[in-house]
C-alpha cells in the first residue's frame, strides 16, 4: 500500500509497535486508533494482525492491548547475530559486577543516543531501575554529556536544540540553559568523565564516559554507571572512574568495526 | 491470510542478516516485487531503522529495533513481562507452570500461573526454596553443572529428605540417573515425588550471553495427566516459553548478574 502517510514510520503496524512499546500497560483499540489518526476499522484490522504475528496480546476481548516479548526477543536475536552478546554483554556485565550498580551502553546514531545494552549490578535493596525510553535525553544525562563533550560546540548545540530543554521529568540539577549545560560539559572534556548529581532522577548519580571509535577521536557510543545518589557520591565514582574508562576501551577495541555502530 | 506489514517482514528478515542484505536478496527471499522493496526501504531508512544502501548497496539494520525492545523492557517490569508468558503456557498445558530463579546456591519460586480450571489441580503452598533432588526444577538446573557441583549442592540439602513421594531418588546414584536422562531427553521429570499423586517436567532459562542457568521453567499436574506422552507434547512449547523468558531477562532486576 503506497497510501500510508509515513509519519512517525513507514507502516502503520510499525507505528502501532512504537506507541504501544511507550505504553507498557497497554492501550485499548480507541486511543491507538486516535493517537496515530488511523480509522478504527483499519486498526482492528492491524491489530488482528499483530496479534496473529505475535506481536501483540490482549488478555480478553475488549482488554487494551500490549506488546508481548516479541518485540524484545528480535532485538536480541540482533543482537546475538550481531556479535553484540557475545562481544559487548560481558563487557558491560563485568562493569555492573564490579560497581554493583546499573550499567548502560548507549550508542550513537544519526546524532542521536540510543540506549542498547543494559545490565543490573546492585543485587537488591535499594536499587535505580529506571523506566526510559530509547533515546537519550542530550542535556541532562551523564551519557548525553558524555557524548556533547566529544564534539564541536556547534554541533553540541544544534543536537541539544533539536532535542529541546525539558523543564519536566527531570532531576533538580537538570540544566536550563546552554550556560549551565556547558559548565558540565566542559568539565566532562577535561577530566574524560561526565558526572551528574540529582540532575536526571532525583535521589539518582551517574558517571558516563564516551567509547572512540578505535583510533580515532570519534564518538560511537557512551557508557554509564549510575545508582542511588546516596550511594553514588564523588569518592564512590573515583572508584569507578578507571573501572569505567577500560570497559570504554574494551568496547572501542573489540566493537568498533561491528555492525550495530555506524561505520567510518 | 494475515495482510502481513512488509516493513515488520524486512525489519525481521535483516534482524538476521547484521551485514545487510541487497534489494534483490529482500525482494526475493520475501517475495515483495522490487519496485515495492524499494519503496518500504526507503520509509524504513527514513525513520531510522535501516541504514541506507553504502556504497556496496547493502541495506541493514540500525540500532533503533533493538533500542526499542530495551525501552520498552525497562518500562514493562518482569512482573509484567513475565506473567503473561507463564499464562500463555499455562493456558496450552492447562497445568500449573512455575519460574524459579538461582540465586547462588538456591531456586527459588517467584511466579506461577494455573492453567488447570477446576477439578483436580496441583497448586502447593510456595515453600520459598525448591529442594533440588526431588522435584523437576531441582533437577533441571542440576543438570547445567559439573559433577562435583551437583553433589556439593545436593550434599547442602541432603538427600532422601522425609516428607516427599515414592518417586523421589533415595540416592545419590539414583539422582545422577535421574539426571543423565533428563540431559538425553532434553527435560527433567519427576513422577509422584515432590507430591504424591503429582508429576511434573523442567528446563532451565539460560543466560543469553554466557549460557549459564539464570532459572528453570516447569509444568506440573496430577500424575494420571501428566502422562509421558504429554510431557513430549508439551516440550516444544516448553522450550519456547524458556526462550521467551530468556530474551525478557535482559536488564531485569530480578535476573541480575550473577
Amino acid at each position: 500500500m503506497a497510501d500510508q502517510t509515513p509519519m512517525l514510520s513507514p507502516d502503520r503496524a510499525i507505528s502501532i509497535i512504537e506507541l504501544l512499546a511507550r505504553h507498557s500497560f497497554g492501550l485499548p483499540l480507541s486511543e491507538i486508533a486516535d493517537q496515530l489518526a488511523i480509522p478504527r476499522s483499519a486498526t482492528h484490522r492491524l491489530l488482528a494482525d499483530l496479534k496473529e504475528e505475535g506481536y501483540v496480546r490482549q488478555d480478553y476481548d475488549g482488554a487494551a492491548y500490549r506488546l508481548t516479548a516479541k518485540l524484545v526477543a528480535l532485538g536480541y536475536s540482533f543482537l546475538t547475530t550481531a556479535g553484540v552478546s557475545n562481544q559487548l554483554q560481558p563487557i558491560i556485565d563485568r562493569l555492573a559486577e564490579q560497581t554493583g550498580e546499573l550499567v548502560v551502553l548507549a550508542v550513537v546514531e544519526r546524532g542521536k543516543l540510543l540506549r542498547l545494552i543494559k545490565a543490573q549490578g546492585a543485587r537488591g535493596g535499594l536499587l535505580y531501575n529506571p523506566d526510559e525510553g530509547p533515546e537519550v535525553y542530550l542535556a541532562a544525562t551523564s551519557n548525553g554529556h558524555a557524548y556533547l563533550s566529544t564534539l564541536m560546540e556547534d554541533e553540541a548545540i544544534q543536537l541539544v536544540a533539536k532535542q529541546g530543554f525539558q523543564s519536566e521529568g527531570v532531576g533538580k540539577n537538570a540544566p536550563k540553559t546552554f550556560r549551565q549545560l556547558f559548565e558540565h560539559v566542559d568539565q566532562a572534556r577535561e577530566t574524560g568523565v561526565a558526572r551528574i548529581f540529582d540532575v536526571w532522577v532525583d535521589g539518582t548519580s551517574a558517571m558516563a564516559a564516551p567509547v572512540f571509535r578505535s583510533g580515532t577521536k570519534t564518538a560511537i557510543g557512551t557508557i554509564s554507571v549510575a545508582g542511588p545518589t546516596i550511594r553514588m557520591n564523588n569518592q564512590r565514582m573515583d572508584q569507578f572512574v578507571d573501572l569505567l574508562k577500560a570497559a570504554c576501551r574494551d568496547v572501542s577495541e573489540t566493537g568498533s568495526s561491528l555492525p550495530i555502530f555506524e561505520q567510518a | 491470510m494475515s495482510s502481513r506489514s512488509r516493513g515488520i517482514a524486512i525489519l525481521e528478515l535483516l534482524t538476521g542478516h547484521p551485514w545487510g542484505l541487497s534489494v534483490t536478496e529482500i525482494a526475493d527471499q520475501l517475495a515483495i516485487p522490487a519496485a515495492a522493496t524499494v519503496r518500504v526501504l526507503s520509509s524504513l531508512v527514513a525513520s531510522g531503522y535501516v541504514h541506507g544502501s553504502g556504497k556496496d548497496g547493502y541495506y541493514r539494520l540500525s540500532p533503533k529495533l533493538p533500542a526499542l525492545g530495551l525501552a520498552f523492557l525497562g518500562a514493562s517490569g518482569v512482573t509484567d513481562l513475565v506473567q503473561p508468558i507463564l499464562d500463555d503456557l499455562a493456558k496450552k498445558t492447562g497445568e500449573l507452570v512455575r519460574i524459579a530463579i538461582i540465586s547462588t546456591d538456591k531456586l527459588t519460586w517467584v511466579a506461577k500461573s494455573q492453567g488447570a480450571r477446576s477439578g483436580l489441580l496441583y497448586d502447593p503452598e510456595a515453600a520459598a526454596d525448591v529442594y533440588l533432588p526431588a522435584s523437576a526444577n531441582g533437577q533441571a538446573w542440576l543438570c547445567c553443572l559439573p559433577d562435583a557441583e551437583i553433589r556439593r549442592l545436593v550434599n547442602d540439602q541432603d538427600i532422601n529428605r522425609p516428607g516427599f513421594g515414592s518417586g523421589a531418588p533415595q540416592t545419590f546414584a539414583e539422582l545422577m540417573k535421574a539426571i543423565e536422562i533428563a540431559r538425553q531427553q532434553g527435560y527433567a521429570s519427576v513422577r509422584d515425588s515432590y507430591a504424591v499423586g503429582t508429576s511434573a517436567m523442567a528446563i532451565p532459562i539460560m543466560r543469553r550471553t554466557t549460557r549459564r542457568p539464570i532459572g528453570t521453567l516447569s509444568v506440573a499436574g496430577p500424575t494420571m495427566r501428566m502422562t509421558e506422552a504429554r510431557m513430549r507434547e508439551i516440550f516444544p512449547w516448553l522450550q519456547s516459553s524458556a526462550k521467551e523468558l530468556e530474551a525478557a531477562s535482559g536488564s531485569s532486576p530480578l535476573f541480575s548478574v550473577q
